[in-house]
């Protein structure tokens, strides 16, 4: 892997349980609490439910789309691609005259159409549209190039929990082999049915609110959301006079190669896709003021990611973002990737709720209260079902440290 | 564009192999190999399909390491295995390889069946290994861990244009070092429900197909089509060069394609080809049937036609604002073309693209 370019960062959009908007969901962090509760929206069967994180409704806000979308998937894409529209200085008639694609991550998209198929069909009867109709009425990226007239590629990753952090980093490529002018990048999930009941069919979710990396940790909390930002090419930065606000330094993904559900034991597969991203940035893992974990709440996941920081990444405080918001799947990568940018801005990290233990086992814990940092870079990473690994290197200085 | 096709691997109703394929294409007919009997509210019918057959993946693996692996990755493997085994590409030689599967529908037996568990029956406890497969992701996580490979892997869920996508995707990570070799292709299988779907565009239906449904121009398809692609090789042994691959503006029109091009047209589209000069139009879904992934049995076609310099017969051919039969009849001919397109118009409006260029002898 050789060094390359870092790519300009210049409007982000978030929106999870923790806010509306980037702003108010850094602000939310900061304040410590969280508000887990059952879900409000999905027939459940279990008894007690399992704790989630939704997003409060009402969170759209039809006035600011020239398109009716009536899908909550991709209600949630719009709103976080429209506060990053703006927050870039960028206006539908700009988006219109440049190339601009669209590279979002997801995890429940496909399955959502699936849905109402599986209706019809259980029902024996005839399905209303086709599969590609269906695909059109569904696809997220799909909404926002009609609602934004974009004429750019469209692309959607599926490559589950790590999804939207591929999407960034395959973004970041375009735009340095000049495919597009700005894409938007990011992801979008919202809270289902199926991986509702597929992570308890895996044993994989806590009854109580998830404890990332906390001697009790018993599981994750599922959550739901977006988050999206704005790439862009020197070039059109440029001509806009516009500046970056942070930068995508480095991408780097690798397969654990080893089971469909459970992590590399030694974390073969995260260690790799740290490396590289460091290399893709021309980057030591010293200069990184912080790590922003994956940190689910599950037992091998927080164990395999401590180890590796503590091998890695010594003398950097980490955190978990899960505790405030819980584990949004295809959007987890992106939504974290917002908030990394967001605490490097601020230079505080915010402590990591659900800790309160250290477990004997991890040779390191995250920050159990708000914290300082120096720098002006660092690494998110995720996991995801199938042994997908990814890391992005982010910083608010192009240049780095 | 640095890419090269060094190997093939294919699976669908034309049977398993290259040789297969090239068989099928050279007799110029497609049978679809099984029917299944839809029972609707409506109708009962028969519904004709190219299925594939995926007992040869024992020749690679296990019966019994692949007793959790569901139908839709068992396809994709069996693909990866043997564009493998066609690049002669052991894992002393791949070097670091990246691995890009392009789907359409994903695992859709997998996932109806979970689907049924949650809903119908409120089920928590539902079997996790079919959630784990139902997971997009699945089919790229098999192959990687039966490959042992540790390099990016990617999975691609853009209906129609997935594949160019793939293509692409690929094509950079070559273009940046990220990899010395990648695995790319697609895969799609065929579910109770894609039956009723084909029932939906039945003539005569109340409730028939819109402006908005393309239409199927042949019998429900499923299959892969893997490639190994390399670095640029003038090794006699590749198929081709990929020399562009992508997606182009929406309601645009294609990229600009060398002169002289002969272009591959996947026909389940709303719209046709524009008519470029004397540009040949041919298409090939007959052999394969019609999945969202077909343009990867498109670019196989085109790069074996490139390598052998034989001409298959065309199905039906889309050309301007018509489409036609053209002759079946005319058996295998030569091939004068230096660069074949394969073109893939989206439901969604955009245009999916891949060229190949012959390499140099």
């Amino acid at each position: 892997m050789r060094r390359l370019r870092p790519v300009a960062i210049t409007g982000m959009g978030c929106l999870c349980a923790a806010g509306l908007d980037l702003p108010t969901c850094a602000d939310y962090l900061f304040k410590g609490k969280r508000f887990p509760a059952p879900p409000s929206r999905l027939a459940i069967a279990t008894s007690p439910p399992y704790p989630v994180f939704e997003v409060p409704d009402p969170f759209f806000d039809a006035t600011v789309l020239n398109h009716a979308c009536r899908l909550r998937n991709s209600q949630l894409a719009l709103m976080a691609v429209s506060e990053a529209i703006k927050d870039a200085g960028l206006d539908r008639r700009m988006l219109g005259a440049e190339r601009v694609g669209i590279c979002i991550g997801s995890s429940v998209d496909e399955s959502i159409g699936n849905r109402a198929l599986r209706n019809s069909v259980s029902q024996a009867e005839i399905p209303v549209i086709t599969p590609d109709h269906r695909f059109v009425l569904s696809n997220p990226a799909v909404h926002i190039a009609q609602e934004f007239e974009l004429s750019g590629p469209r692309q959607t990753v599926v490559n589950a929990c790590a999804a939207s952090a591929d999407a960034i980093g395959l973004a970041a490529t375009w735009i340095r082999q000049g495919i597009c002018d700005a894409v938007i990048a990011g992801g979008v999930d919202e809270l289902y049915q199926v991986t509702y009941n597929g992570f308890i069919s895996l044993m994989n979710s806590d009854r109580t609110p998830c404890k990332p990396f906390d001697a009790d940790r018993d599981g994750l909390n599922l959550g739901e959301g977006a988050g999206m930002m704005i790439l862009e090419t020197e070039e059109l930065i440029r001509r806009r006079g516009k500046s970056p606000r942070a930068y995508v330094l480095g991408y780097g993904a690798a397969s654990d190669a080893y089971h469909f559900t459970t992590p590399h034991p030694e974390g073969k597969g995260l260690r790799l896709a740290i490396v590289e991203a460091l290399r893709a940035g021309g980057l030591k893992p010293e200069d990184m003021a912080f790590v922003n974990a994956h940190g689910t709440g599950t037992l091998d996941n927080d164990r395999i990611e401590a180890h590796l920081f503590h091998q890695m990444f010594p003398q950097a405080p980490f955190f978990s973002t899960k505790g405030y918001i819980g584990h949004t799947l295809g959007a987890a990568g992106a939504i974290d990737a917002v908030l990394t940018i967001a605490c490097l801005e601020q230079g505080k990290i915010p402590r990591s709720a659900g800790f309160s233990t250290p477990d004997p086992e991890l040779p390191v814990s995250p920050v159990s209260d708000v914290t300082a940092i120096t720098g002006s870079i660092a690494i998110s990473d995720t996991l995801a079902f199938g042994g997908n690994n990814s890391a992005l290197v982010l910083g608010i200085e192009e240049n780095g440290a | 564009m640095k890419a090269t096709i060094t190997g093939i691997g294919v699976v669908g109703g034309f049977g398993c192999g290259v040789s297969a394929l090239e068989k099928a294409a050279a007799e110029g007919s497609g049978t679809p190999s099984k029917k299944f009997k839809i029972c609707t509210t409506e109708v009962q019918a028969d519904v004709s399909g190219f299925l594939a057959d995926t007992t040869s993946l024992a020749d690679f693996v296990t019966r019994k390491a692949l007793r959790r692996i569901d139908h839709f990755a068992r396809l994709a493997l069996l693909g990866s295995y043997l564009a493998l085994a066609d690049a002669g590409l052991d894992e002393n030689r791949r070097g670091r390889m990246g691995i890009v599967v392009a789907t359409g529908y994903g695992s859709t037996c997998d996932t109806f069946d979970f689907l049924n568990t949650t809903l119908d029956e409120d089920d928590p406890c539902s079997s996790p290994i079919r959630f784990a497969n139902s997971v997009h992701s699945a089919a790229a996580a098999h192959i990687a861990a039966f490959l042992g490979e540790h390099g990016p892997t990617l999975t691609i869920n853009q209906y129609d244009m997935s594949v160019s996508l793939a293509f692409q995707t690929a094509c950079q990570w070559l273009e940046e070092d990220r990899v010395d070799s990648v695995l790319v292709g697609g895969a799609d299988e065929f579910s109770r429900a894609m039956g009723f779907y084909t029932q939906h565009l039945q003539p005569g239906r109340k409730s028939g197909p819109s402006p908005n449904d393309a239409i199927m121009q042949s019998p429900v398809g499923e299959g892969s089509a893997f490639f190994v692609l390399e670095k640029d090789s003038e090794e006699r042994s590749s198929y081709a060069h990929v020399s562009s691959a992508g997606v182009t503006a929406m309601n645009g029109s294609p990229d600009a394609a060398p002169p002289e091009t002969m272009m591959i047209v996947n026909p389940d589209s709303r719209r046709t080809a524009p008519q470029r000069g004397n540009t040949e139009y041919a298409s090939f879904a007959h052999l394969y049937g019609s999945l969202p992934v077909g343009m990867a049995f498109d670019i196989a076609l085109a790069a074996i036609m490139l390598k052998t310099g034989r001409r298959y017969p065309s199905g039906l051919a889309i050309d301007g604002d018509r489409r036609h039969e053209t002759t079946p009849s005319r058996g295998v001919q030569g091939i004068d073309h230096r660069h074949i397109g394969c073109l893939k118009f989206g439901v969604a409006g955009d245009i999916g693209q891949v060229v190949l260029t012959s390499i140099k002898k």
